[in-house]
């Protein structure tokens, strides 16, 4: 075995170890499936020919591209499907702002449902704090004639929700959820 | 128009067309990830970086498209994951293509005489 063999096997492990992280966050059945189909891919490439087993090696590497890179739209599908089957909140903000980060129409898409999600937990909390901040949480009025709705630093003179601010706040940031968590699992599962 | 703004242009243009071109792919033979690469190289002058030909495959499946089956390694070939067109993706190949003949005969409308008149 030449050096320029050992080479090429250190860049190859080094390029399968970086495909196995991505891949990591793909479901097993795919990432295994991926694995042997890019190895082999690889490999293929690779036994092409080159001015030396480490050149090739590194121009099948280059041909193939950086699996974070052209895996990554499948990736941020994958996690927003898999958020949207569940309830907690953190888990789907953060795989929204990893698939808007992607870009594409369906990450203009995912930014929207961001704001949404990120509205949802603004109206519980205004439901959920309203009682302990009653002249700046709800629909308030100041004393210079503007009327707001949400959460304020400054005090209002009249607050007109009253008790009604509990249960808008959080039926209404749980329906808006709810839509965002629907939506987020359409749009993942949609080319 | 620059070179660049070409460039860019012409590789937006390609990424559009590059489910079609695959799906068209399909239909004289099954191929596995590689002879796509190299089918489009070369008989549609579409280089892409090797690995988008992937999640793009996953994607043709999850529509119903295509279908995937491994192929029996060898003594000289590993074991090959094939791709064949589905009827849905042949529908989608005559839609997609239909699309794509109005688009051209628009284009050469609007190329032969100017748009206004």
């Amino acid at each position: 075995m030449t050096s320029s063999d050992i080479a090429a096997a250190a860049l190859r492990a080094d390029y399968l170890n970086r495909l196995d992280q991505a891949l990591a966050r793909v479901p097993h059945d795919l990432a295994a499936d991926l694995r042997i189909e890019l190895a082999g891919h690889l490999d293929a490439v690779a036994g092409g020919g080159g001015a030396s087993p480490a050149e090739a090696m590194q121009a099948a590497i280059a041909r193939l591209g950086d699996p974070e890179q052209f895996l990554a739209e499948l990736i941020a599908d994958d996690q927003v499907r898999e958020a949207s089957r569940g309830f907690a909140p953190a888990p789907l903000l953060r795989s929204l702002t990893r698939r808007a980060a992607v870009g594409g129409w369906r990450g203009l898409v995912a930014a929207g449902l961001l704001l949404t999600v990120i509205a949802a937990i603004a109206l519980v909390l205004v439901g959920v704090l309203s009682p302990f901040f009653p002249h700046h949480v709800g629909l308030l009025e100041f004393a210079d004639g503007r009327t707001t709705f949400g959460i304020t630093s400054e005090a209002a003179a009249r607050e007109r929700l009253g008790l009604w601010r509990l249960p808008i706040g959080v039926a209404g940031g749980v329906m808006v959820w709810l839509m965002a968590r629907y939506f987020a699992g359409r749009i993942a599962a949609r080319r | 128009m620059d070179d660049t703004a070409l460039a860019r242009w012409e590789v937006q243009l390609r990424k559009g067309a590059l489910e079609l071109a695959v799906l068209m792919a399909m239909r004289s033979r099954d191929r596995y990830g590689l002879e796509f690469v190299e089918a489009l190289r070369r008989l549609a002058g579409i280089d892409l970086p090797e690995g988008t030909i992937y999640p793009l495959l996953i994607r043709l499946i999850k529509d119903g498209w295509a279908q995937a089956y491994w192929s029996q390694p060898t003594q000289t070939d590993p074991p090959r994951k094939f791709y064949r067109v589905t009827p849905a993706g042949e529908a989608a190949i005559a839609a997609m293509l239909g699309r794509w003949r109005r688009l051209d005969a628009a284009m050469e409308t609007l190329a032969g005489k100017d748009p206004f008149e």
